[in-house]
């Protein structure tokens, strides 16, 4: 996949002014060379460029792309990173599971509702009262790992005997596993929100300046509050696929998901202080990283070496928004 | 310079002189040729109006700023000053508004902070000794193991006077040191100030408040435009001629007036509160007048202003709009009544600087440019369009990013997010011309003039007094949160104005 490397630079490089300085020029050779890099050492994969891989990559994408899409809209809001996302994942499959016998639709329903609600509650201490958010979710996340513990005693929640069958949530269509068609979905949807809509316009104005939207008094609480819960959402969903895929779920299942989907966040574009960001942008970065992820796999690398690769990609990516976004010293 | 703790005293009096310093910020002559000569053992004042270029200087004094050319000379001996550091170890520390004061630490903790040549550590017990000895020095009673954030301001800014003191400075730079200060407080500060001069050190005291530069200083310098006006003794000037040299000659033509049919919405403030500065405020404006508060910084005029928005906690008294109650302190409600609101400081406050001009104008217009919550693009492109040209956004579409607008473009910006909406608003703006150009500034008094004249009622804030003149009907000072006087801007002249913003007067009726 080449297309990691020009996820940052279109969105940045509309630059009106006419002298580039240094760090700009810095920041673009990093980009190139990172991205270079990485397109040789997956071409020079073997069994990489096969459709077989590539619909790997697709599955392996559609659970870190829908966490992704939460991260980045909270993000982009101006709140970082919800620390919860991962645990609040795990909650709606355990829920679903444990309530398909009564259908499963209203099994997708609750789970999504209580996932959705439980971020809601976040957000509305984050949007409210000015909470900071990394500690709110912190707290939340040991909230909800508490609970599912109490619940389950640490024990794998399966679908009950007899339930109806959540094949269709795995299976491929047309070569193409499901899973891949919510995010591709999504992702649409996202976008559309963010550009489209009151709330996506407000909720760019509010992650880019709090204290100006206030002064402004543009309705901060209501959209953050609704951020949070759209991020509960897409994690509930994410949780949900994952689950059927395994058929089962326990706060393990999460692995380093969380994780996964704040890197591909930050590659896609999104900018940690707030105020920018796009949901195509992220579904380029989840792609990227499961590419780097596959090729890292075929070579036969043990999974310490493909977190420490993610990892490095990550502090290339940061120290390269880093040179380019950096204000110029008066 | 670890060897100065060895011996603390009676360092040779000292003799800074500033011969020819200019700096220029792009095209704005900031400093022009400035020379003056500071020595130990005197208060030396330093006056000026808004953008004399008193700041400048302090910044270039300090390291904070290069010069473009000219020299300091300390001792006979030319210097260069690159950065903070190389300014304090030439002696040389300022005390500005709010710093160097952690809250969380202990008084004696908090006085060798950051001081160069400081050991990482040092022990308790001596460094709680030599917080005495210094807090001794200036003859002030402050317990050292106090937390800072348990002091008076008064007793803050003295913790920090000693703070200078402690690092063995032989000039330290006070900049507005009373700003925060009640009056007795201020008293306490400057009977330090005067034990120190005593001592041999050099003083630079930068106020806006006359009666203290009088009271305190042996000389003062005046600047004007970046340009020395005049550097004599104290004893020379009077209190009449000190203004007329700050704001030069009188020869201000008043701008033509436009007037509508459509008249704003009478206002009607009663004993408005705004902790801790603003105690109580009354004031009726006439509907589509402009009514400029003139007042210095600490005077509480944008707290007025912030108070009426509801973005000021804990504000409190009667506001009515043509008649209708609002509930002050609760920004819906402000919003709701009419009331809109463009702050000074545009970068933390008013502007999404990454965001585009088109992003930032429509930001409050969402809500009418939408549909079932979808907002129609192409309405919003052309709304943003619109506007760009009414508020005259030069050289620049509507997609661009406002950090790459000059100065007076973003404030164009700012206005123009408030502006021509409907009448019948109350539009307050806090500094509306901060750091914009001429043509800038030009546009942007015609802009508040015409929103004025097509029915809306305006209150601004000002410091300068050509702007209080050009654009408001009746000017209002302000002293230390109170009204000093209310002056009809065609009857009345800067000097005027000056003079009644820097001294608390009766308060007028």
């Amino acid at each position: 996949m080449s297309t990691d490397a020009g996820v940052i630079a279109p969105a940045t490089v509309e630059e009106t002014t006419s002298r580039v300085p240094l760090r700009r020029h810095l920041a673009l050779g990093i980009w190139v060379a990172a991205a270079l890099a990485i397109v040789v050492f997956a071409l020079t994969t073997g069994g990489f460029a096969t459709w077989d891989n590539a619909k790997a990559i697709f599955l392996a994408s559609s659970y870190v792309g829908l966490l992704a899409l939460a991260q980045m809209l909270i993000m982009t809001s101006g709140n970082f990173f919800s620390l919860s996302l991962g645990t609040g994942a795990v909650l709606a499959a355990m829920i679903f599971f444990s309530e398909l016998g009564n259908g499963i639709v209203f099994a997708i329903v609750l789970a999504v509702l209580v996932a959705g609600f439980a971020s809601a509650l976040q957000g509305l201490l984050v949007g409210a009262w000015r909470a900071n958010p990394i500690i709110v979710t912190i707290g939340a996340n040991a909230i909800l790992t508490g609970i599912i513990l109490l619940r389950t005693g640490g024990s794998i929640i399966r679908p009950e005997k007899g339930a109806p069958s959540i094949n269709w949530l795995v299976d491929p269509i047309g070569g193409i596993a499901f899973p891949f068609f919510v995010l591709v979905a999504a992702t649409i949807v996202v976008q559309l929100v963010l550009g489209r809509t009151r709330f996506g316009l407000t909720m760019f104005l509010i992650g880019e300046n709090r204290d100006a939207a206030k002064a402004a008094s543009l309705p901060i609480t209501r959209t953050i509050v609704g951020v949070f819960l759209a991020a509960g959402i897409l994690a509930a969903l994410a949780g949900i696929l994952l689950g059927a895929s395994l058929s089962g779920a326990t706060l393990s299942s999460q692995g380093t998901l969380p994780f996964d989907a704040i890197v591909a966040t930050l590659i896609g574009g999104c900018a940690v202080a707030g105020g920018r960001g796009s949901a195509i942008g992220t579904f380029l970065g989840t792609l990227g990283v499961a590419a780097i992820s596959s090729a890292l796999l075929l070579r036969g690398y043990s999974e310490g070496v493909q977190i420490l690769v993610k990892g490095a990609i990550l502090a290339v990516v940061v120290l390269a928004v880093h040179l380019w976004n950096q204000e110029d010293a008066r | 310079m670890t060897g100065a703790d060895s011996k603390p005293s009676s360092p040779a009096v000292l003799h800074l002189e500033v011969a020819g310093i200019s700096k220029a910020y792009a095209a704005v002559q900031a400093l022009d040729e400035v020379s003056l000569s500071v020595r130990g053992g005197e208060v030396h004042g330093v006056c000026g109006h808004n953008g004399a270029g008193k700041s400048t200087l302090m910044k270039v004094l300090t390291g904070l700023v290069q010069p473009d050319t000219g020299a300091l000379r300390l001792d006979g001996e030319e210097i260069e000053l690159r950065d903070a550091k190389e300014a304090q170890r030439h002696g040389i520390t300022i005390v500005d508004q709010e710093r160097g004061v952690v809250p969380a630490l202990t008084v004696s903790e908090s006085l060798f902070l950051g001081n160069v040549g400081e050991p990482f550590m040092r022990r308790r017990r001596e460094t709680r000794e030599r917080a005495a000895a210094l807090l001794a020095r200036l003859g002030v009673e402050i317990d050292p193991d106090a937390k800072v954030r348990d002091l008076q301001a008064g007793e803050r800014k003295l913790v920090e006077i000693a703070h200078a003191l402690g690092r063995e400075s032989r000039l330290i730079i006070l900049d507005e040191p009373s700003a925060s200060l009640s009056h007795g407080e201020a008293r306490i500060v400057f009977k330090a100030v005067r034990d120190v001069v005593a001592e041999g050190t050099a003083v630079l005291f930068v106020s806006h408040r006359l009666d203290e530069v009088f009271e305190l200083c042996d000389r003062v310098t005046v600047l004007r435009d970046g340009r020395l006006v005049d550097s004599r003794p104290i004893a020379e000037f009077d209190r009449a001629g000190l203004v007329e040299m700050m704001v030069g000659e009188e020869g201000h033509e008043l701008t033509e007036r436009i007037r509508t049919e459509a008249i704003g919405p009478e206002v009607r403030l009663r004993g408005l509160a705004v902790p801790p500065v603003v105690e109580e405020f009354s004031l009726d404006v006439p509907g589509g007048s402009i009514v400029g508060l003139a007042g210095q910084l600490g005077s509480g005029a944008s707290e007025v202003l912030r108070g009426i928005v509801g973005l000021a906690r804990g504000a409190s008294g009667e506001l009515e709009i043509d008649g209708r109650t609002v509930k002050l302190g609760w920004g819906p409600a402000a919003v709701r009544a009419g009331v809109r609101y463009v702050p000074g400081d545009r970068k933390s406050e008013g502007l999404f600087m990454r965001q585009s001009i088109e992003a930032n104008l429509t930001a409050t217009r969402l809500g009418s440019l939408s549909r079932l919550g979808v907002v129609g693009l192409r309405g919003r492109r052309r709304v943003a369009e619109q506007l760009a040209k009414v508020v005259a956004v030069r050289d620049h579409g509507v997609k661009d990013r406002v950090e790459s607008l000059s100065g007076g473009n973003q404030q164009k910006v700012l206005l123009g997010r408030t502006l021509e909406r409907n009448a019948g608003e109350l539009l307050l703006f806090d500094d509306p011309t901060r750091g914009v150009d001429v043509q800038g500034r030009a546009d942007i008094h015609r802009l508040i003039r015409a929103a004025a004249g097509a029915g809306n009622t305006v209150i601004f804030v000002s410091t300068e007094l050509d702007e209080l003149l050009d654009l408001a009907d009746v000017v209002v000072t302000m002293f230390k949160g109170q009204i000093v006087a209310k002056l009809d801007a065609e009857q009345t002249s800067r000097g005027r104005i000056l003079a009644e913003m820097t001294h608390e007067g009766e308060v007028a009726l």
